[in-house]
């Protein structure tokens, strides 16, 4: 069985941003069947839950490293480079589940 | 019928500045804020946190001729919700949401009064659809009125 994700997703407030995000993301990972939780944060609490979590997803400027992969994802405000942010966003997922399943 | 448009309901007549020539960011959320405290939109907090958020967390939009940035802070200096608009000719400088050291001209701006986390989808997508089309940022950039603002927002 597959691994199930935990998905961080984040922006500045954790108000407005994320959460058009989430939905787009929670879209497309049904779409590809992965399995995944999402969690919606403020962009600060994101070096505290990266140990929980397996990859972070966000709208703002990352303000420090991460230890797990983190995607910049405005794209899918402007819709502008959208079809390569979906790449890029399924394409990191299926390689964590293909790492954990080995 | 037009349908209901959860993004017109939320534009504040009151919070409406339309051909404006605010020169900065501090200027603009200054007089949102003093507007905001005059109908009791915000509390004294909405000030100090907007800017101290935008400066940390940028909001522009690089979207091609019309550049968009939808400022917003914590929930806790919002009393009742809002969305405030600004048009300029000029631009007011952002820095870009996902790249703080580039810069652009936005000139309309929409600055979010979120009461709730995590709430609202459909109105944030709503207004997501609205910026990515260039003819509705066009449109708004030449509103001289609210009865424009609710015209060119009234199918989003």
């Amino acid at each position: 069985m597959k691994k199930k994700l935990n998905v961080l997703v984040a922006c500045g407030a954790g108000i407005a941003t994320s959460t058009v995000v989430m939905k787009k993301v929670e879209d497309l990972f049904k779409e590809h069947g992965i399995d995944a939780n999402l969690m919606q944060i403020k962009i600060a609490e994101a070096s505290s839950k990266q140990d929980s979590a397996d990859m972070l997803i966000s709208t703002t400027v990352l303000p420090t490293t991460y230890k797990i992969p983190a995607i910049k994802a405005m794209g899918f405000l402007t819709n502008i480079g959208v079809d390569k942010l979906n790449q890029e966003i399924v394409e990191t997922a299926q390689k964590i589940q293909a790492e954990a399943a080995q | 019928m037009t349908k209901k448009s959860s993004l017109s309901c939320y534009i504040s007549k009151d919070l409406l500045f339309l051909n404006t020539n605010f020169s900065s960011t501090n200027e603009l959320f200054q007089a949102v804020s003093k507007r905001g405290l005059k109908y009791g939109l915000v509390n004294d907090k909405f000030l100090p946190s907007i800017v101290q958020r935008e400066a940390k967390f940028p909001t522009g939009l690089e979207l091609g001729n019309v550049n968009v940035a939808i400022p917003h802070t914590d929930v806790d200096t919002i009393e009742h919700p809002f969305i405030a608009l600004n048009t300029n000719s000029q631009g007011i400088s952002f820095c870009r949401m996902d790249d703080s050291t580039v810069h652009i001209q936005a000139r309309v701006i929409f600055i979010l009064g979120m009461k709730e986390p995590h709430a609202q989808l459909e109105l944030l997508q709503s207004l997501m659809n609205a910026i990515q089309n260039p003819n509705t940022l066009n449109n708004l950039v030449n509103a001289q009125n609210f009865d424009d603002v609710l015209k060119v927002l009234q199918d989003y």
